[in-house]
């Protein structure tokens, strides 16, 4: 008898066991049986009428770290789901942080249960349209490129084919404290208009601000500027900071960094700014969070920032997180060749569609952000997160928003940090730590950006050598 | 006769056999699958489109890349130090509270297990307050001496020293409780003998402690090689890895490998490093072990 209890207590175990496996996997990667076909939206808010089939009873993921209000997100969800209902589409919001996008990406492609929709920035995304995750959704982007920046619009495509359409962009240069600005005797660079993008010169920077401000900060725990190596946060700011100076990063989808003179001598200018106090000093420990941070708290008077930075501080002085103060934007100043110019980064957040081998899926994917670019009231609402990627949108808020005005004359000045270069994603774990080993003096710049490029380039030239979509 | 032996004991203990099947699965699915699997993805390019087998090329390109390398070295540093640190100093410790009063002796091991029952992770975030050049602990207290302030995580020794020695804090309570709960079964008798024969602390340690705890050092030696070698929270939270790689570790570089770059078969073939470099360390030891006894 009590062989025959053992022999069934271990038989129900096994048994157990095997039954909770076979459910998962159906229930998780069995795709809907259910294919009845019937006619795709034709226009924006209601539901096709001409177009080809699309697939009923769909359910997708939509996946986004983007710093956006979920309410966004989720009364465009809502929407879609209530004007597609006769189709029994649902999409299921996953939004989460930036900091967890690639380890969720990656252990989702091992586990083949990529979601169908993903709203990210570009700059973060383009390794996973060479890895051939990202489908290639240029008949969609296509149908709103005249209203679409250039910039945005170039930015998000790769050998002319679009892999992402942008919803909403973030131009970064500086954001600076115009109060301890004037405090500090600099008025006259300060200029009257609170929504105008500020334009100095690299030699208004170097003579005349950063010294002054050097002087007013001085027996203070307080710093002039924020420049920051801790960790891959670094290479945009780092990257413009030596593109003021002078330096050129990319040259022919390679990086040139290394044997570019003008950005070794950059990156010994920024040195002895550190060296010289105009910067903090613990720039080798310093992360970008930190950085702004401080910059929020009144610790920096100028800090790199994007424009979603200059928003979450306002929104922060309004709540009385942060006691308020006169924050200003201002752009990069650039002296190439003698002249002095100006220049700002971008980060393009946006949508596309993930080649998660799901037909149908993809289907819909690319039927809700047709359905979303024709949505006049939830594209507004993306767009209006920071700044329009659409010169129809920047017109229509404008007089609610006046600092888009002041950025859509910046928009002809954007610069793209990422060269187009294949495996940009990839080589940003490279240039901190040459930063790093620059600035403890482990290394000159001279070898440290050397060491950079050599890395990047062994980076983007396995890319080019694998990328499928160039292939 | 013989043949039929084997079956007669299988019919015997089919019982036993079947009660521990579950578990045997279990550690089938669980355990010697992932290896295996893990010891095969390694020989695989899996970073595009389907898994191309490429040989030892992770291999190679870990043994030819001189960030890969500096990881390797870094994390035997790790082991090298604060395994025996932990023994060392995890026998003294435990030496020296196990005859006192209960009291004391449950204060000690309180005190010294808080940081274990802590989470690494706030750990780490504690003492980057505590180290950072600009608002820490360190500056503060520079500055109240007149010094400069000093930013430890700057330097590749310095920040190398700091994360030894936070692993060490982090890992000795478990190390002491340990040894306290293997002193405390040694004969009170011998102890006792021992002190009417005029025998030293120091004879004490020598001659009764650290021979009699010999199991226990093992064990800490086996657990905390595979604990230390899997470094990762704190170069993650605190350094990154750096400054300039001065601080990476094998499984860091892993989990960018597998997480931040998609690349699991690179991944894979640094996991079945770690796992060869802990068999060895191990093998060593036990190797050690018996030519002492010999």
């Amino acid at each position: 008898m009590k062989k025959l209890l053992s022999l069934l207590l271990a038989l129900c175990m096994i048994f157990a066991m095997v039954a909770c496996g076979n459910t998962t996997i159906e229930e998780t990667q069995t795709p809907p049986e259910s294919k009845e076909t019937v006619p795709q939206a034709a226009d924006a808010t209601t539901v096709a009428e001409s177009a080809p089939e699309l697939p009923k009873n769909v359910s997708i993921e939509l996946w986004t770290d983007m710093s956006i209000d979920e309410s966004v997100l989720n009364n465009a969800i809502d929407t879609f789901e209530a004007e597609y209902a006769d189709y029994g589409y649902s999409i299921a919001l996953n939004k989460f942080a930036g900091s967890q996008r690639s380890a969720l990406i990656s252990a989702a492609k091992e586990t083949n249960s990529l979601p169908a929709l993903l709203l990210s920035a570009w700059f973060t995304t383009s390794d996973y349209a060479h890895q051939g995750m990202i489908a290639d959704i240029t008949d969609i982007a296509e149908t709103v490129q005249n209203d679409m920046y250039t910039s945005t619009y170039d930015a998000t495509a790769i050998n002319g084919k679009s892999y992402m359409v942008g919803l909403y962009q973030s131009y970064f240069g500086f954001l600076y404290n115009a109060d301890m600005m004037k405090d500090a005797g600099l008025e006259k660079f300060v200029p009257d208009d609170p929504y105008e993008v500020t334009r100095w010169t690299v030699d208004q920077m170097e003579n005349d601000i950063l010294p002054a401000l050097a002087e007013y900060v001085k027996g203070t725990e307080k710093y002039p500027i924020g420049f920051f190596a801790a960790d891959n946060q670094a290479d945009t700011f780092m990257m413009n900071w030596l593109t003021m100076l002078g330096g050129n990063l990319w040259a022919d989808g390679y990086s040139v960094a290394g044997e570019d003179t003008n950005t070794i001598a950059a990156l010994e200018k920024m040195i002895s700014w550190t060296n010289a106090g105009l910067t903090n000093s613990n720039v080798i420990t310093k992360s970008g969070s930190e950085v702004g941070g401080e910059f929020k708290n009144q610790v920096s008077v100028l800090s790199s920032g994007q424009f979603t930075n200059y928003t979450a501080n306002l929104k922060a002085m309004a709540n009385g997180e942060i006691e308020t103060f006169d924050m200003r934007i201002a752009a990069i100043p650039v002296q190439k060749d003698g002249k002095d110019t100006v220049t700002m980064a971008n980060y393009v957040y946006g949508a596309s569609v993930m080649n998660n081998g799901n037909e149908d899926q993809i289907a819909v994917a690319k039927e809700f952000i047709k359905w979303l670019l024709n949505n006049e009231e939830h594209l507004t609402a993306f767009n209006t997160n920071a700044i329009p990627c659409y010169a129809s949108i920047t017109a229509a808020t404008s007089a609610e928003n006046p600092i888009y005005a002041g950025l859509a004359e910046m928009e002809p000045y954007i610069w793209d940090f990422t060269g187009g270069v294949a495996g940009y994603v990839s080589t940003r774990s490279l240039l901190f730590p040459e930063l790093q080993a620059a600035y403890s003096g482990d290394k000159t710049a001279a070898e440290a950006l050397a060491d950079y490029s050599k890395g990047a380039n062994e980076v983007i030239q396995e890319y080019l050598d694998n990328s499928l979509i160039l292939n | 006769m013989s043949k039929n032996k084997p079956v007669k004991r299988l019919k015997q203990d089919y019982a036993a056999y079947l009660f521990i099947a579950p578990f045997v699965l279990l550690a089938l699915v669980f355990m010697v699958y992932p290896i295996a699997k893990g010891f095969v993805t390694s020989l695989y390019s899996t970073k595009w489109a389907g898994d191309v087998f490429v040989g030892l090329a992770n291999y190679k390109k870990i043994f030819s890349n001189p960030i890969y390398l500096k990881a390797i070295r870094n994390t035997l540093i790790y082991v090298a130090t604060v395994v025996p640190l932990l023994i060392i100093i995890g026998i003294l410790v435990a030496g020296s509270v196990f005859d006192k009063r209960p009291k004391y002796v449950s204060f000690v091991r309180v005190c010294l297990y808080l940081p274990v029952i802590a989470s690494m992770v706030v750990m780490s975030i504690i003492w980057r307050f505590v180290l950072d050049s600009q608002t820490g602990l360190v500056k503060y207290f520079s500055m109240l001496i007149g010094g400069e302030p000093i930013n430890l995580l700057a330097s590749e020794t310095s920040s190398l020293i700091l994360v030894i020695i936070i692993l060490f804090t982090m890992n000795i309570g478990q190390t002491v409780l340990l040894y306290v709960a293997d002193m405390l079964g040694i004969s009170k008798e011998l102890i006792e003998a021992s002190t009417i024969d005029g025998a030293s602390r120091l004879d004490l340690f020598r001659y009764i402690l650290v021979p009699l705890t010999k199991p226990t050092t093992m064990l800490v030696f086996i657990t905390q090689t595979s604990s230390v070698l899997k470094v990762f929270i704190v170069v993650q939270l605190l350094t990154k890895g750096g400054p300039n790689y001065g601080t990476t570790s094998l499984m860091y570089l892993l989990y960018q490998e597998a997480f931040e770059n998609s690349n699991t078969g690179l991944a894979c073939a640094l996991g079945v490093l770690m796992f060869l470099m802990s068999l060895v360390l191990v093998m060593l030891r036990f190797v050690a072990e018996r030519r002492g006894k010999e």
